[in-house]
């Protein structure tokens, strides 16, 4: 072999190995960029999940009561964190922001919404007090959202 | 030697080297998970939930513990109470407590850990 041929070789060799690896960098790259993307998706959703129950548990709103079920005692003239009130929560009605699938209470398979679930879906449980009437109720309150 | 054929040789072996690392470059995500704001607000919620309904006994608040935290293990004291609800074992956990009045304007302490 000539050494003309030898150095040739060696350079396409080089010019290979050098493009395979700038390549393998953006694959990486990209695939990096996508589990990224995927991962904020979900804590996104995850948060999105524990602000609306955490909302729907702490606050009262007659007019929306998706944003706020808690049970508004006019004697203390202020809302019971914890305490539901059964009416507001019969109102949870289609109004509710679409992304929210289904709200219900775990002891008695009782249902406030509930629509088909999409894909990407996170369910919460939390435990509080349903006021029905003058007697409070111990039960477990959950909600699924969904991405889509 | 041959003197050429060793530099090709070193050149290719750097080369290889370098593709190699690159491909084995371990990445690992770190997720933002907001599960322990979750555990602080269900550890809250069982606090605030046993003190409304004055109802301190063991055996209860271990079936509302697991029935919000199922498969985990936990701790309830309540005044000098200790309540362990076994589970299983982790090495992270959470602590809460909140207060009570009994008879005679005595404040008790209720607390709740839980290893999650």
């Amino acid at each position: 072999m000539r050494k003309g041929q030898v150095f040739g070789f060696d350079l396409m060799l080089s010019f290979i190995v050098t493009c395979s690896i700038v390549y393998l960098m953006f694959l990486s790259l990209n695939q990096l960029v996508e589990e990224r993307t995927s991962l904020m998706k979900e804590e996104e959703l995850e948060q999105k999940t524990i602000l609306f129950m955490d909302s729907l548990v702490k606050n009262s709103s007659a007019e929306s009561p998706w944003g706020g079920a808690a049970y508004f005692d006019p004697k203390l003239k202020r809302v019971r964190a914890n305490v539901l009130s059964q009416g507001l929560l019969s109102k949870i009605s289609e109004s509710a922001p679409k992304e929210v699938k289904k709200i219900y209470l775990k002891k008695g398979n009782e249902s406030f919404l509930d629509r088909k679930t999409g894909k990407d879906c996170i369910g919460i449980e939390r435990i509080v007090l349903i006021r029905k009437e003058l007697v409070l109720e111990k039960n477990l309150l959950g909600a699924v959202v969904c991405s889509e | 030697m041959n003197r050429k054929g060793f530099y090709l040789l070193v050149e290719a072996l750097v080369s290889a080297v370098m593709l190699i690392s690159i491909l084995v470059i371990p990445v690992h995500l770190e997720r933002n998970s907001s599960r322990e704001l979750l555990v602080v607000q269900k550890a809250n919620d069982l606090i605030k939930v046993w003190v409304m309904e004055k109802n301190f006994s063991k055996e209860k608040m271990a079936e509302d513990f697991k029935a919000v935290f199922p498969g985990m293990k936990g701790e309830i004291w309540a005044g000098e109470k200790k309540t362990v609800v076994e589970g299983m074992e982790s090495g992270n956990s959470i602590s809460v407590k909140g207060f009570y009045v009994i008879q005679g304007a005595v404040f008790k302490e209720i607390r709740l850990k839980v290893f999650y």
